[in-house]
């Protein structure tokens, strides 16, 4: 072996300490860039793969679409492949959805239609059918049997009267995964079923297509063009369908690469700091060493060399030894999370096969590629410093180089009585260098976890559910229009036999465990700022809710006495989504139609406000309830806010349910039932984001560690000095426990105080973004907490563990010891 | 006689077997109170080990220190550091500054780690005799050899010590400066009625103390 790698192998086992903690970040370096992208890329690619078995292939379908627009659609030069799609009828049955569809050859292929037996529909009684079909709608039969199926045809955007005919079943469909509360069905009819029943002029189209464009093409450049496209036939926002799943599966999304990246570089870039900092506060002793080197005939290249080996000999051990504990942490990860998320879900469960069967693989060379080499980069960008110093200085200069944390200044003033808090604090401030690298190195660390703890604490579940529900329950209003056979569920009938009235209030008030019930109404109207052809709501707000609506205000003012005249309205800051043009001070005129009365009233909009999606239902307009009362002869009550003093009692629910038994338009939601949604999906994101935190914050922590032994092992002589003038043990580790309290208390001002502050914007900034339904601040009590116990804890056990390693030694030793 | 420190049958070896060093061999001595002390011998002759046993920095295989009528190895770790603290005076050769503090803080280290508050006028005298008043706000490392060794006197002196133990104190410094020291101490004795015991290899010096101990293999052989 050459005398460069023997001497850099010597330096390794005679630096054992400072190599051990070095190796051990690199260790979690290489653990984290290993696991990060493979973790990553295996959970997109198996949704990814699971999206290409389970979605339709088609890039995007526009509603609506007549034969005419058809034709002129599927000529335009963007489009590559079309197909058709009819919704004909609605088959009669009592608990199911059965939707008689038409679907032409190419649409069956966009839509992985496969029979499991016989053949597609051509003539006009043919049918295909499923036996979960037939069982619902109470039929037996088989291919080449006739069944009689009562139907309502689809004309006019409703449901007509119900017919009734024979049909041939002449294949089926294989059975799909259904929910079992609302279970639909499909059956395909014959083209020539459809024009036999709707008129050509009403048949109305799902135009299913495909853009031109390659693997390279960005999602972002898809979805462009299939903007211009409706644009170009006035096809609108809401008639249009981009299957945005199917196009991140099989083109690249631009936002999702970034973001891998941008994590990796946050792993490097705390690595690196870590290391350097490590290797930092080491580097008196071993500029020393070189400097007897240097004297002893090292070349310049030599010593680099020395120093480059050195620190790739930890990275040889340690970064294969990462690697390893990251190929069994993504193996552990990605069973964990699978194992999160909830069974029933379709996508979930063919991710879960797809990576079972090896179909989705978990490990790829290229990532263990990329690791080892970012990792050998993190270790040979903070190997700088040391290596420049070590070979600038002369022999002489190195050979007395005291560190440059620790040079004394002449004279200075200095205490009159020495007492245990002093002599710490003067170590400290004479190495203030040193200490502010150490606690920023740990600081930046803790910044970032504090901001990231900040959106996971303010994205609670219990928040983003009573974002959705107020109370503990609401009973909503659900009307269907154009139902021939349900006329009764025509918005406009529902407000004259309103199911919601004061009777219905009152028996839910006088159930057992409710508090109060309070009861929103709604007023649907027209308006010139609404170019979509449909219609719009104002909510009207009952006056308990006065302090919430004029808390809400962020532009304008408002009063609730102000929204009394019916003249005045605050618009909801979500539709400046849809309309952006609408400001305060603006007057619109609206067009209200009960059924009975048309009227136009002028509103003028003297405020926008922030409300959560309980509050208004996704009205655009709020009034107060009055006013929204007075704008109709019906009862506009549209939803019942429950407020009960259990969170959840199912009891209350049934008994809530049995009051609603009358009527079929109204629905149940809990706000338990959206906790459970929500607490599903945050769980996972939480997992995930506490395990990167947690592995970032043990890099951070070697610093400490590192820090703390490094200042304790360069004194060791000048402590025993102190004890051999009488520094007992108790005194010596108040000392070391006061030395490690300013880097514990700094660390912590600056990652809890700066932390916090920047919390604050980060949270507004997922807000601004709805991530995760983001409402309200929360402060990350939890994550500063941990963060304290933690960094309190590893102090206390290093002053603990150092005392015993000084007392190791016998203090004569110490006295003695020289580096 | 009145004695102020005494070794009862001290043993403390080092290695095993062919490397067996025996520093301290059954060593019996006897330090007389306000005297001038001086050990010497080869080097390896276990002179320091002595002195360190003496003072309490180590601890022997068996035998007995007693220093003011106490048996220091009797006293748990921390009972000793207070007692150094307040009885023994430490001087070495290579001086033991705290580098971190300045020489008024070195010098009422001592008292501080004793929660005592420093009785500024007499530790004003004490500098002022050991001719480092004009120092005080100094940081070591911007003394000379000399100045730093008075320093380190000035420091075993402040706690007002029973004995005053100097491991060749002069070592570090040249034969000028080394005597000038030696001279500071033996006032020391003289004048204020310290008890000194000191290791050197200097005939010239030793030649100043009342008593002259020589050790060879880690046994008392005169004196």
């Amino acid at each position: 072996m050459k005398t460069v790698s023997k001497v850099a192998l010597a330096n390794l086992k005679y630096s054992r300490t400072r190599n051990l903690l070095v190796g051990i970040a690199v260790f979690l370096v290489s653990l984290m860039l290993f696991a990060v992208p493979s973790i990553g890329k295996c959970i997109i690619d198996s949704q990814f793969a699971s999206v290409n078995e389970l979605y339709p292939t088609w890039h995007a379908l526009f509603r609506n679409v007549d034969e005419n627009t058809v034709n002129m659609l599927s000529a335009h030069y963007d489009i590559a492949e079309y197909g058709l799609r009819s919704d004909v009828a609605q088959a009669a049955a009592e608990n199911a959805d059965i939707s008689m569809m038409y679907i032409d050859e190419a649409g069956r292929e966009m839509y992985k239609v496969r029979l499991e037996s016989g053949t597609y529909p051509v003539e006009e009684g043919e049918i295909v059918v499923s036996k979960g079909l037939l069982e619902a709608a109470g039929i037996s039969g088989g291919i080449g049997d006739t069944v009689r199926i009562p139907y309502q045809v689809l004309r006019n955007g409703g449901l007509d009267y119900t017919e009734e005919r024979d049909f041939t079943i002449c294949g089926f469909l294989p059975e799909s995964v259904r929910d079992e509360d609302a279970p639909s069905y499909t059956a395909l009819v014959s083209e020539k079923f459809m024009r036999s029943v709707v008129p050509a002029e009403d048949i109305s189209y799902r135009f299913l297509f495909r853009v031109f464009g390659n693997g390279d093409s960005t999602t972002d450049e898809l979805e462009q063009k299939i903007k211009d496209i409706a644009s170009g036939f006035g096809i609108s926002e809401k008639d249009m369908n981009i299957n945005g799943e199917y196009l991140s599966a099989n083109y690249v999304d631009p936002v999702f690469l970034p973001s891998i990246v941008g994590i990796m570089l946050i792993i490097v870039v705390a690595g690196i700091v870590t290391i350097y900092s490590i290797y930092y506060v080491s580097m008196a002793p071993r500029v020393r060493e070189f400097g007897r080197l240097k004297a002893l005939g090292a070349s310049k290249k030599q010593i680099k060399k020395i120093v480059v080996r050195e620190g790739m000999f930890t990275a040889l051990i340690f970064v294969p030894a990462g690697l390893a504990a990251g190929t069994l942490a993504t193996k552990v990860l990605i069973n964990v999370f699978l194992g999160i998320l909830n069974d029933d879900n379709v996508m979930v469960e063919t991710a879960r096969a797809l990576i079972n069967n090896g179909s989705v693989p978990l490990y790829h060379w290229w990532i263990y590629l990329i690791a080892a080499a970012a990792s050998f980069f993190t270790i040979f960008l903070s190997l700088r410093k040391p290596v420049k110093t070590a070979s600038k200085a002369s022999a002489v200069e190195a050979m007395n180089y005291s560190e440059g944390n620790r040079k004394f200044r002449k004279s200075i003033k200095g205490y009159q009585n020495m007492t245990v808090g002093r002599l710490a604090a003067r170590n400290l401030l004479q190495s203030r260098k040193k200490s502010i690298i150490t606690i920023a190195a740990m600081s930046i660390t803790g910044i970032f976890l504090m901001c990231v703890a900040s959106v996971l604490a303010c994205a609670d579940p219990a928040d983003s559910a009573a974002e959705d529900v107020p109370g503990q329950y609401k009973v909503v209003i659900q009307t269907e229009t154009g139902n021939a056979e349900h006329p009764e569920r025509e918005w406009n009938a529902v407000i004259r036999s309103n199911p919601i009235d004061s009777e219905f209030v009152s028996s839910i008030e006088s159930l057992d465990g409710v508090e109060k019930a309070e009861i929103f109404s709604q007023m649907r109207f027209d308006s010139d700022f609404i170019t979509d052809g449909s219609s719009e709501w104002i909510c009207g707000i009952p006056e308990s809710y006065k302090k919430e609506i004029e808390d809400g205000i962020i532009e304008g003012s408002a009063s609730y006495e102000d929204l009394k005249s019916g003249e005045k309205a605050i618009l909801d800051s979500a539709s400046l989504h849809w309309y952006h043009d609408l400001a305060v001070g603006d007057k619109v005129t609206i067009r209200t139609d009960d059924g009975e009365t048309k009227a136009e009233r002028e509103v003028e909009i003297i405020a926008i406000g922030e409300y959560s999606m309980g509050i208004t239902g996704y009205s655009a307009f709020i009034m107060s309830k009055e006013a929204v009362d007075a704008m109709s002869t019906g009862s506009l009550n549209d939803v019942v806010h429950i407020y009960a003093d259990e969170m959840y009692d199912a009891e209350l629910e049934a008994d809530i349910r049995s009051l609603m038994e009358e009527s079929d338009v109204l629905r149940l939601v809990s706000r338990q039932e959206k906790y459970e949604e929500w607490n599903m999906s945050m769980t996972v994101v939480t997992a995930a984001c506490s395990v990167f935190l947690g592995i970032l914050g043990a890099i951070c922590i070697m610093n400490l560690i590192n820090t703390m032994i490094y200042s304790v092992h360069v004194r060791k002589k000048e402590l025993g000095m102190m004890q051999a003038v009488g520094m007992s043990s108790g005194q010596l580790r108040n000392m070391l426990s006061l030395e490690g309290l300013f880097y514990t208390v700094g660390t912590l001002i600056l990652t809890v105080g700066a932390g916090s502050l920047l919390g604050y914007p980060v949270f507004l900034w997922a807000k601004k973004n709805s991530m995760f339904n983001i409402s309200t601040y929360h402060y990350p009590w939890e994550a500063a907490l941990i963060v304290t116990v933690v960094l309190a804890a590893v102090q206390f056990v290093l002053v603990f563990a150092l005392g015993k390693y000084l007392n190791r030694d016998t203090l004569i030793n110490r006295i003695r010891f020289s580096e | 006689m009145d004695i102020i420190a005494e070794t009862r049958d001290l043993v403390k070896y080092y290695g095993k077997g062919e490397n067996l060093v025996k520093a301290a061999d059954h060593t019996n001595l006897l330090i007389e109170r306000g005297k001038f002390t001086a050990v010497v011998g080869k080097s390896g002759s276990g002179k320091s080990t002595l002195l360190h046993l003496l003072g309490g920095l180590d601890r022997p295989d068996s035998g007995k220190v007693i220093i003011d009528g106490k048996d220091i190895f009797a006293l748990k770790d921390d009972e000793l550091a207070g007692f150094r603290r307040r009885k023994i005076g430490f001087i070495f050769q290579d001086f033991n500054l705290i580098p971190s503090l300045n020489v008024w803080e070195n010098i009422v280290l001592p008292l501080g780690l004793d929660n005592r508050k420093v009785n500024k006028r007499e530790a004003e005298e004490i500098l002022e005799r050991i001719g480092i008043a004009d120092k005080r706000k100094s940081m070591p490392s911007a003394l000379s050899g000399g100045q730093k060794q008075r320093t380190a006197i000035a420091r075993a002196l402040v706690s007002n010590p029973a004995i005053i133990l100097a491991d060749e104190p002069t070592g570090n410094l040249d034969s000028h400066t080394g005597l000038e020291v030696t001279s500071l101490l033996r006032r020391c004795v003289t004048e204020f009625g310290q008890t000194l015991v000191m290791i050197t290899h200097d005939e010239s010096i030793a030649q100043m103390a009342d008593r002259v101990v020589v050790i060879e293999d880690g046994k008392v052989v005169r004196g």
